[in-house]
């Protein structure tokens, strides 16, 4: 074996390898070494999965392509970013390939709309702000309210809901976003805080009527 | 500072306190405008509602559909090639 070779490690001391010793290993070729990495990362790539494609099937479609990903590109891992940022990346990656085909523009218009508020000249909103009367704390995640989220996030195009999954969702930074998706921290942040303006237009309607159940 | 700059750089943090002078601004600005106010409220409501939202665990089964994909793709060896132990799970099938 080379330099690299943990042949010598028992199965139970794999569990609690460093996580530089496993990833030397695996890119050695070591089987063992790159299936410990799947089952550390298995959890954690499934679930972002899930939240970027918001479906199981292509959740699982895109993990599987993932580890495929992984191994094949484990040698071009230089190890200057973390390993948890590249994985990351792939998922990302990924996950784009299989939305690239869907019908986005109208959609892009309204976020490029979102930008910049229609202002009047003193600076003020030109359009009345919706009070949100509801609290989450306030409202159960009922089917109608739930599907209403999803739907909404299902609407916004994979660059835009990539971020804010990324962001608001896994709890990542905007620089370790922007190095995920491969964009500057300027872009992350103005795709986030587009992605967060739509996704809350479409819910208003929802959040800013108490008693919209009993209602209609 | 005008509601046009509120809505554009309130949203990079929420409302997290950070100390620079951009942030003391918005932060005054919040404290007179009940229209920026009602807009960072409901944004930050909007990510709550989103993290609320379950993302399921890895499906029953999709372990072992993935060792059996990167078998077939030649990223493991076969079973016979001694990777037993690492897969003795795959009981089930
Ligand atoms: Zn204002």
């Amino acid at each position: 074996m080379d330099a690299h070779g943990i042949s010598h490690v028992t199965g139970g001391q794999l569990k609690t390898l460093a996580e530089g010793k496993l990833i030397a290993a695996a890119r050695g070729g070591d089987a063992r070494a790159f299936s410990e990495l799947v089952r550390r990362y298995e959890q954690t790539v499934y679930r972002y999965a899930f939240k970027l494609c918001r479906d199981r099937e292509k959740a699982e479609e895109t993990f599987q392509d993932t580890f495929i990903n992984v191994y094949r590109k484990l040698r071009s891992f230089d190890g200057r970013s973390r390993f948890s940022t590249w994985l990351y990346a792939i998922v990302t990656n990924n996950c784009l390939m299989r939305h690239r085909r869907r019908k986005i523009r109208d959609i892009e218009e309204s976020l490029e709309a979102l930008e910049s508020p229609g202002t009047t000249a003193d600076g003020k909103f030109a359009h009345e702000i919706a009070r949100w009367e509801e609290t989450p704390a306030d409202v159960m995640l009922d089917r109608e309210l739930r599907s209403q989220i999803e739907r909404a996030i299902g609407k916004l195009p994979p660059d835009y809901r990539i971020v804010f999954t990324l962001r608001d969702m896994e709890g990542k930074s905007t620089e370790e976003t922007a190095r995920i998706v491969g964009i500057s921290g300027e872009a992350a942040k103005s795709r986030l805080r587009r992605a967060r303006a739509f996704l809350r237009e479409e819910l208003t309607p929802y959040m800013s009527h108490p008693g919209r159940r009993d209602g209609r | 500072m005008k509601c046009s700059d509120v809505y554009r750089h309130i949203c990079d943090n929420l409302d997290q306190r950070l100390g620079t002078r951009r942030c003391r601004e918005i932060r005054r600005h919040l404290g007179a405008c009940p229209d920026c106010r009602a807009y960072l409220e409901s944004l930050k409501a909007t990510v709550v509602l989103y993290r609320s939202l379950p993302a399921p665990p890895l499906p029953k089964g999709a372990h072992d559909r993935l060792i059996r994909a990167l078998r077939e793709s030649g990223c493991l060896p076969t079973q016979a090639a001694g990777t037993r132990r690492a897969h003795s799970r795959r009981a089930q099938k």
